[in-house]
């Protein structure tokens, strides 16, 4: 049996040899290097050779690399498509409709409401979403998940792009004025609404997708 | 590559079921021990292959698994769910019909005059 010190020299050279950062992934990979050091030291050789063989026989720094990588990637690939499930979930033909006709409604009434509150409005609903997006990110930061720290990375990626696409949008100004204006303002304004609910939409699929659990969790 | 190590990693999965099926749980380590011992020593599993085969049953839904401390450090151990059970029959059976009909080649081609059973 190993000593805790000799546990340690064996976690730091997959930390610092291997690069290993997940440690669902140092964990197994650990114990496998330990029970092949001790095997090594059955046949006789200290604890310096017995681990240097282990390594070699793990298949050094680059071999154990590669099994966290495919970790990472086989993770992705679930996101990925539980995503797309969770977006398909949403993009059915009520959310659609219901999408168009508060489009068509905020396309009569814009004239009637002060273009700040529409763009408050607008910014409160964008906003919300992201907010609750990060207070899970908040809440779950302590508790070290791997495979939440790789969801939290490509969700991440993929709601910056959608959020400056939109902020982009916003700010589109028209220099025209009277009748043409007014038309430009609602048009605009109902775009921008049916493009929100998508919006919506995507940005709570993600809050869907960080609070759901996959698998490598350790049990 | 052998040829003896092309053909493990291609039937990898299944042989994990297989000793999964035989034995309620085990580790990484225990695995390619069990390989290496039922097959004297001719095939022996890398971990470079057997780790990224165990997260995909896994995220298959096919194993499930618990963790233990044992002699100080933490023991990963896999297991079959239902799921796991139903798949690998089915999996072990297929691989079985085309290891049948590959022996039945392999013997046609021995002797070209004798008919394909």
């Amino acid at each position: 049996m190993l000593t805790p010190h000799q546990l340690a020299i064996l976690r730091q050279d997959l930390r610092t040899l291997a690069h290993i950062e997940y440690e669902e992934v140092e964990n197994e990979l650990l114990d496998h290097y330990a029970t092949l050091t001790e095997q090594k030291m059955a046949e006789g050789h200290d604890f310096e050779q017995a681990s240097s063989y282990a390594w070699a026989e793990l298949g050094a720094g680059a071999g154990l690399n590669a099994i966290q990588r495919d970790f990472e990637k086989n993770i992705r690939k679930q996101i990925s498509a539980r995503h797309l499930e969770i977006l398909k979930s949403y993009f059915r033909w009520p959310t659609v409709v219901t999408t168009v006709l508060i489009g068509v409604l905020l396309h009569y009434i814009t004239p009637l409401i002060p273009a700040r509150f529409i763009l408050t409005g607008i910014y409160f609903t964008i906003l919300t979403p992201i907010g609750i997006l990060y207070y899970s990110y908040l809440k779950r930061r302590g508790q070290g998940s791997d495979s939440r720290k790789i969801i939290w990375t490509h969700l991440n990626a993929r709601v910056a792009f959608f959020v400056n696409i939109f902020h982009a949008s916003l700010s589109i100004s028209f220099q025209g004025e009277g009748a043409a204006k007014v038309h430009f303002f609602q048009t605009h304004a109902t775009i921008l609404c049916i493009l929100e609910c998508i919006v919506i939409v995507y940005l709570f699929s993600f809050v869907q997708v960080y609070n759901e659990n996959f698998r490598y969790k350790t049990a | 590559m052998s040829s003896n190590q092309q053909l493990l990693k291609g039937s990898l999965s299944v042989i994990i079921l297989r000793l999964l099926e035989e034995q309620e749980r085990m580790y990484g380590y225990e695995i390619t021990q069990k390989v290496k011992a039922l097959t004297a020593g001719e095939m022996t599993i890398t971990e470079g292959a057997l780790y990224p085969a165990l997260h995909k049953l896994e995220a298959e839904g096919l194993l499930t698994t618990e963790t233990q401390v044992v002699e100080g450090r933490a023991r990963k151990y896999y297991s079959l769910t239902k799921e796991g059970h139903t798949e690998a029959v089915s999996r072990i059976s297929e691989l079985g019909v085309m290891l049948e009909n590959l022996q039945r080649l392999l013997n046609r081609g021995l002797d070209p005059l004798k008919p394909a059973i």
